[in-house]
Parts: C-alpha cells; sequence; structure tokens
C-alpha cells in the first residue's frame, strides 16, 4: 500500500523523512521522530537513523528492537546530545506546529486516513509533524515512509482524531 | 542488527506547496506541558 498525496508534498525545506526502515523490525518510529525533532532544533545532525536515532535509543534506556516511549525519548535525546524536548497535551500540538516548531506525536496507526497510510495493520506509532499552510494543513512526516523523501500535507482535523491518548506528545526548540 | 535495506527517495521539489511563514509564538503554559511517558509505540507486527 502506497501513500498519495491529495494536498501536496511538503517542501523539502521544511524537513525530509528520517525512516526507520533500515532494519527489521521496524520498531523504531520513536526514535527516528525524535530524530527528525532534534534536527529541527540543532543544526549538525545526520539524517540516517542509525546514527543518532539508535544513540537517543540507548541514551534513554530502551533495548534495541522494543519500541519507545516519550519519556526514553526525551531523556536519550538530552542525554546523547544535549537537546532538551519538551512534553505537551494534545490540546497544544496544533499551535506549536502553527509556531514552527517540530513536535513528535503518537497516534492509532488504523485511525489514519489512507492517504497517509501504507500498512494496514494498528499499532501505537509515532511521526513527527512540521510546517503549517492555511486552510489547517500540516507536514506529516513518518519514519515508515522512504528514507530522504518529502512529507506529505494533512488536514489537522485527519491527525486530531487519529492521536493516541495513551501515548504522548513532544515538541522540540526552533533552531 | 538487521538487514540495510535502505530505500532513497528523489526529492520532487517541483510537486510542492510553500508552508506559511510562522504564526506569532504563543508560549506554552502550564496547562500544556504533560511529561508523561506515555504507553510503548513501535509495536508494529506488519513486516
Amino acid at each position: 500500500m502506497a501513500r498519495s498525496y491529495p494536498y501536496g508534498k511538503v517542501p523539502s525545506s521544511v524537513g525530509t523523512v528520517i525512516s526507520e526502515r533500515f532494519e527489521t523490525p521496524m520498531v523504531c518510529c520513536g526514535y527516528c521522530s525524535t530524530h527528525f525533532a532534534m534536527r529541527a532544533a540543532k543544526a549538525g545532525f545526520s539524517s540516517n537513523g542509525k546514527l543518532e536515532g539508535h544513540k537517543v535509543r540507548s541514551s534513554g534506556g530502551r533495548a534495541h528492537n522494543a519500541g519507545s516511549n516519550a519519556g526514553e525519548e526525551r531523556l536519550g535525546a538530552k542525554r546523547a546530545y544535549g537537546v532538551v524536548l519538551t512534553g505537551i497535551t494534545t490540546g497544544a500540538v496544533l499551535a506549536r506546529v502553527k509556531a514552527g516548531y517540530a513536535v513528535t506525536i503518537a497516534i492509532s496507526y488504523a485511525k489514519l486516513p489512507g492517504y497517509l497510510k501504507v500498512q494496514s495493520n494498528d499499532f501505537g506509532h509515532k511521526v513527527t509533524l512540521k510546517g503549517y499552510r492555511s486552510g489547517g494543513y500540516v507536514g506529516f512526516f513518518d519514519p515508515l515512509y522512504s528514507q530522504g523523501s518529502q512529507g506529505t500535507w494533512a488536514k489537522w482535523t485527519d491527525i486530531d482524531q487519529a492521536l493516541w491518548s495513551s501515548g504522548h506528545n513532544t515538541t522540540t526548540t526552533k533552531r | 542488527m538487521g538487514p540495510d535495506d535502505t530505500e532513497y527517495t528523489t526529492v520532487d521539489d517541483e510537486d510542492t506547496i510553500p508552508a506559511d511563514p510562522d504564526e506569532e509564538e504563543v508560549p506554552l503554559t502550564e496547562a500544556d506541558l504533560d511529561d508523561s511517558d506515555g504507553d510503548d509505540v513501535g509495536e508494529n507486527t506488519d513486516e
């Protein structure tokens, strides 16, 4: 299954996807999303999740191939690279995106609309939002997409209804 | 460590819609903060 772009692609100047497709199982969505957020906040990071993404994982205290949670992602980013990420509520996400921050969000994958999906199963997933366009569109960067590809413009209402109440969200500082 | 099957995709900037300039920032309040861990993400079983 492939994503589509009914609302267009996000310019690469906003960011490009840091993919978790470098290994199997593909369970590093949280670390690759955190890597994207760090890259938005501070210069000098590569785009290779195997490097900074995995360093965040180990520094946050999680074993390899075992998922993640928001607290570990924040802790790993601070310990490994000195990037301070702030945990926020779901209600604060859109305003932060509008203000130019990258925000990692936890979502229920099955609730995403078809144009954003590349799989048909359901699990707690993490992606990053960055970029806002008038009309209520946010830049959607999913680690399940191909490495280096452009983000998808998504309707905020499509994202909002898929936010995972059991997961948590994190916002970065702006560079 | 698993196989390196990274796919690289050529960026196509011809098919883009520009982002709007940043809006004026509204500072976070205490009510906006949530430093809990949440449940685990990434339990993706679709191989």
